[in-house]
């Protein structure tokens, strides 16, 4: 195979190559997938989030400043701080760092965009929308007053019996899928479409920190999915999965939010740490100390951070020896971090350091997030931590990690990246201003909070006696509050003025080595007029000539002759060039998608069961369309004479990103699977009031031959996908149909046990669960199905064959998985506690 | 793909297998605890030294022998591919620190089970 083509890129190509990936005009423009627009988007929705998130804080800040006052009511205090824990972790923080990593990361792989893009764009909507919906409670007035982590039984239809808890398990629900499409589509992306030569080794930082985070997202967020639809269907249906009398237990919901809850705040802090990994390289003119423990330190963090969710819950009652498990795993995760922070210091020891402004940010950030992790260790110690439960103690130990692990970092790479979005310098006068007052007034805000806490002051308390020795510590959070606010606006402010004031900025103007910085400022939307070549870590050190031979079109992909957004397909590991990907292109689908479930919510919100049921199936109908859009074409691909004709397209393959991507979607459905496994057992064994029928709800016999059904389907897909991988399609169509048929006798005797079974769902939590599984199958039978119902179809259509073998390969994850859950699901809840339940 | 080359010390599969095995070790643990706590509790007057400490931190050995067995696999293989420049050298020896740091993990987090009575 050629390795790159030796051509130049001339005016007509690079024109070819605007008008392929351009947006569309005007109202178009809400069409566009391409990776810059979208993660910009998300990055500006993001900060008017945090604007919003920022005038609650400081109406918060209002009402505490001096004792016994009544600015705010009791309810309208509850309102204010939910929605800004909620507002901020949610709705800023995550999607601003997803925005971040779905602009930087195509540009830094050497990529012209993500794989997935249209699934940006519907990320993207559900966010936006998603956002809408939850602020327009607070508008109204009812929004959620229970905290951002919306505990049972607070947050039960007992005692908060207004539509605010609502607004959040569908708001935030909602939100979280666009997490998901972010999660799936950078997954894939940083692991099938690096430069050619970009191996693992080669990666840059960001994208390990990145990788880690999308991974986290992917196993992390499902907990939260679960718990907020089993939530939602108690409050709406009476499924009373938190009710103790019923056999449920309030502690579930904290188990399960939790076990989101804390990797979230790794969630946001590894990005950060991301952008600090990428700067102080670059502001110390050397490369990263220990680049290799780094990673290491990163992929530690992401598994220890999973195993202490417990330590949020020391106070509710569980035994000596757990506690000590979860305590020390809380103290293990120091040293990851610790790891991280030596190799940062270690870098600035041996580097030139030039303090410009986003290093000023980043020494910020040091000084604060370390003391927020010793505060952490200190937490994570049980006797401790049972004494400032509760207390603004741990507010301010949760900003110290938050804002200073994550906001500060924000600011330093926002700075660092705004000469490549916009072609202009930040001023530094206003810049230093802007640091200094948020600095000052952070520090003067919560490091006096550690006292206030551990002087007894409860969190969530809209107001206190005068006297109680802590009138003048809330009055100086306080003021140190405003301060950090004027910091705010004035970097908010200087981040808008560049764009008309801004001194036009050089090439590569922070003599960055990253390959973002080879590109045209502000990029063009297909980033690379040639994809590059990478040789070392460092490519833009190494080899200064880069920029200007990409522009040249020395590298691949130069002269865009088959009409299409073209990208190189590589090898995960070794970065070898293995496939062209044929990406697609500006579409209304992920609109209307979107659209589609914004109803579902909204009709859900009002109680229009109908009309979301009538919404669901329509968004169910568009996203099938979009899949049928979005398979393999029958056009010709590329001109005669291309070297890198030579390499298959993904649909001529049996593997590629989407197969990929297939597969990261189960991995997040298998974790919302293995979170109901873990609520099924939670309640068997700890809910204090459970009881289940001596007999299983369904006749095992009857269940046994519905999954020998299911096992039939998997084998005929099978092997018809093994068939259709050798070269063979001769019975396709025929064996397509017969797995439909198959398949829909599995759907269709499943659903009559289903309909059959004398399910009390509304006063036994195990019918409750039982009834979630069932639907929960039927759900992925029924889809399962329609899948196979289109591949048929398709090889009718001739879009699949032998030719292009690869749709059927990208189905084939799915029918398995759905026979492993099925089985693990009899068995689980079914049989198994036939066994056991003498036992009980 | 074949499961064999997943078990090899340069493949990425290795990056995760040691901290995937002290995760399960971690479920293990704390699910086995509960459960057993539940319905069959050794006496509190036993203290730490029970028949269930004694299978938690069994298992606990039988976990850190598995991941430094593997550590010393993956260890040799650094020593034998010479070129530096090579990812599976890399992802050799990134997994090899991460099988250590998941057997000290696995150690660190089961120390309580030799001073704690289990179900207090």
């Amino acid at each position: 195979m050629t390795d790159m083509k030796k051509a130049t890129a001339s005016a007509a190509d690079i024109n070819k190559l605007a008008q392929i990936w351009a947006n569309l005009p005007g109202w178009g423009s809400l069409a566009a997938v391409n990776h810059s627009t979208i993660g910009l988007r998300f990055m500006v929705t993001g900060m008017v989030f945090f604007l919003i998130g920022g005038v609650l804080a400081m109406l918060i800040r209002t009402q505490l400043a001096l004792p016994e006052q009544s600015i705010l009511s009791a309810d309208v205090y509850g309102q204010l701080f939910s929605m800004h824990g909620s507002v901020m972790m949610f709705l800023f923080a995550i999607p601003v760092l997803e925005g971040l990593a779905i602009y930087l990361i195509p540009k830094m792989t050497g990529s012209r965009d993500l794989l997935f893009p249209r699934l940006s764009a519907l990320g993207y909507y559900c966010y936006l929308f998603g956002g809408i919906i939850i602020m327009f409670s607070l508008v109204l007035g009812i929004a959620p007053a229970s905290g951002w982590f919306m505990y049972t039984p607070l947050s039960s239809s007992e005692f908060s019996p207004g539509p605010g808890s609502d607004f959040w398990l569908l708001g935030i629900t909602f939100v979280e899928i666009s997490a998901m499409a972010a999660g799936i589509e950078l997954t894939v992306s940083i692991l099938c479409s690096r430069a050619k030569g970009m191996t693992l080794s080669r990666m840059p930082l960001f994208c390990w920190y990145i990788l880690v985070m999308a991974l986290m997202i992917v196993f992390g967020f499902p907990p939260l999915i679960l718990a907020s639809i089993l939530l939602e269907l108690e409050r709406a249906a009476g499924m009373p999965f938190f009710t103790v009398a019923a056999g449920g237990d309030p502690l579930l919901w904290q188990h399960l939010f939790w076990l989101f809850g804390h990797p979230e705040v790794y969630i946001i802090f590894l990005p950060a740490a991301g952008i600090v990994s990428t700067l102080i390289p670059v502001f110390s003119g050397r490369p990263i100390v220990g680049y290799r423990w780094v990673v290491i330190g990163i992929i530690l963090t992401g598994f220890i951070s999973f195993g202490l969710w417990v330590h949020h819950m020391f106070t509710v009652g569980i035994p000596q020896l757990a506690q000590a498990f979860f305590s020390v795993a809380s103290m293990l995760v120091a040293v990851p971090t610790a790891i991280q922070v030596f190799a940062w210091l270690a870098t600035l020891w041996y580097g030139k350091v030039v303090f410009r402004l986003p290093m000023l940010w980043i020494c910020g950030f040091l000084l604060i997030f370390v003391c927020g992790g010793l505060t952490g260790v200190m937490l994570a110690l049980v006797p401790f931590n049972w004494q400032v439960h509760d207390t603004h103690f741990v507010v301010a130990h949760m900003h110290y990690v938050l804002v200073g692990g994550m906001f500060f970092p924000l600011i330093a790479g926002l700075y660092y990246w705004l000469p490549l979005v916009s072609g202009r310098m930040p001023s530094e006068k206003i810049g230093r201003w802007g640091f200094w007052l948020t600095f000052t007034g952070f520090n003067l805000t919560f490091l006096l909070m550690h006292l206030t806490g551990l002087l007894g002051m409860p969190r969530r308390v809209y107001t206190y006696e005068a006297g109680l020795g802590w009138d003048w510590l809330n009055l100086l959070s306080s003021v140190g509050s405003f301060i950090m606010a004027i910091g705010v606006a004035m970097v908010l402010l200087d981040l808008l003025l560049h764009f008309w004031f801004g001194k036009r900025a050089s090439a590569n103007p922070w003599h960055a080595d990253t390959l973002e910085w080879a590109l045209d400022m502000p990029p063009a939307q297909y980033n690379f007029a040639s994809l590059p070549v990478v040789t070392s870590r460092q490519p833009l050190w190494h080899d200064p000539t880069l920029p200007q031979r990409i522009a040249a079109g020395e590298g691949g992909m130069a002269d865009a002759a088959s009409g299409r957004r073209e990208n190189w397909g590589t090898s995960a590991v070794s970065a070898r060039v293995v496939q062209t990907l044929h990406l697609p292109g500006n579409s209304w689908w992920p609109l209307y998608s979107a659209l589609a479930l914004a109803m579902v919510c909204i009709s859900l919100l009002c109680r229009w069961y109908p009309l979301a049921l009538l919404a669901a199936a329509g968004a169910l109908v568009l996203l099938l369309c979009w899949s049928w859009d979005n398979g393999a074409n029958l056009q010709p691909t590329a001109s005669p004479g291309d070297a890198e004709l030579a390499l298959p397209l993904e649909s001529q393959s049996t593997d590629g990103p989407g197969r990929w991507g297939m597969v990261v979607t189960l991995l997040a459905n298998g974790a919302l699977f293995m979170a109901l496994l873990f609520g099924w057992f939670y309640l068997w064994t700890a809910a204090p009031q459970w009881s289940a029928p001596a007999d299983g709800p369904l006749p095992v016999t009857l269940l046994l031959l519905c999954g020998a059904l299911a096992s039939v389907a998997v084998w005929q897909f099978n092997r018809l996908s093994v068939q259709l991988a050798d070269g063979q399609d001769s019975h396709l169509h025929r064996q397509l149909w017969l797995c439909v048929l198959t398949g829909s006798a599995h759907f269709i005797l499943l659903l009559s046990l289903f309909i059959m079974a004398p399910l009390a769902y509304t006063s036994s939590a195990h019918d409750a669960v039982i009834m979630v599984i069932l639907l929960y199958l039927l759900g992925h039978a029924g889809l399962a199905v329609i899948l196979t119902m289109l591949q048929a179809l398709r090889v009718a259509r001739g879009y699949v064959s032998k030719q292009r073998p690869y749709e059927p390969q990208v189905v084939k994850p799915f029918w398995f998985y759905y026979l492993s859950v099925y089985w693990l699901s009899i068995g689980l809840f079914f049989i198994l506690p036939l066994g056991w339940g003498p036992l009980l | 793909m074949s499961w064999r080359r997943w078990c090899k010390p340069g493949h990425p599969a290795q990056l995760v297998l040691g901290l995937n095995l002290w995760g399960i070790w971690f479920i293990a643990m704390y699910a086995g605890l509960s459960v057993v706590c539940q319905f069959v509790a050794p006496a509190p007057q036993d203290g730490a030294a029970n028949w269930l400490n004694y299978a938690l931190f069994g298992l606990t050995l039988i976990v850190i022998t598995l991941l430094l067995l593997l550590a010393g696999r993956g260890w040799r293989y650094c020593q034998s591919v010479q070129q530096d420049s090579r990812p599976q050298r890399f992802i050799a020896y990134v997994s090899t620190v991460l099988y250590l740091m998941a057997a000290l993990a696995t150690l660190a987090g089961a120390l309580p089970v030799l001073v704690l009575p289990p179900c207090i």
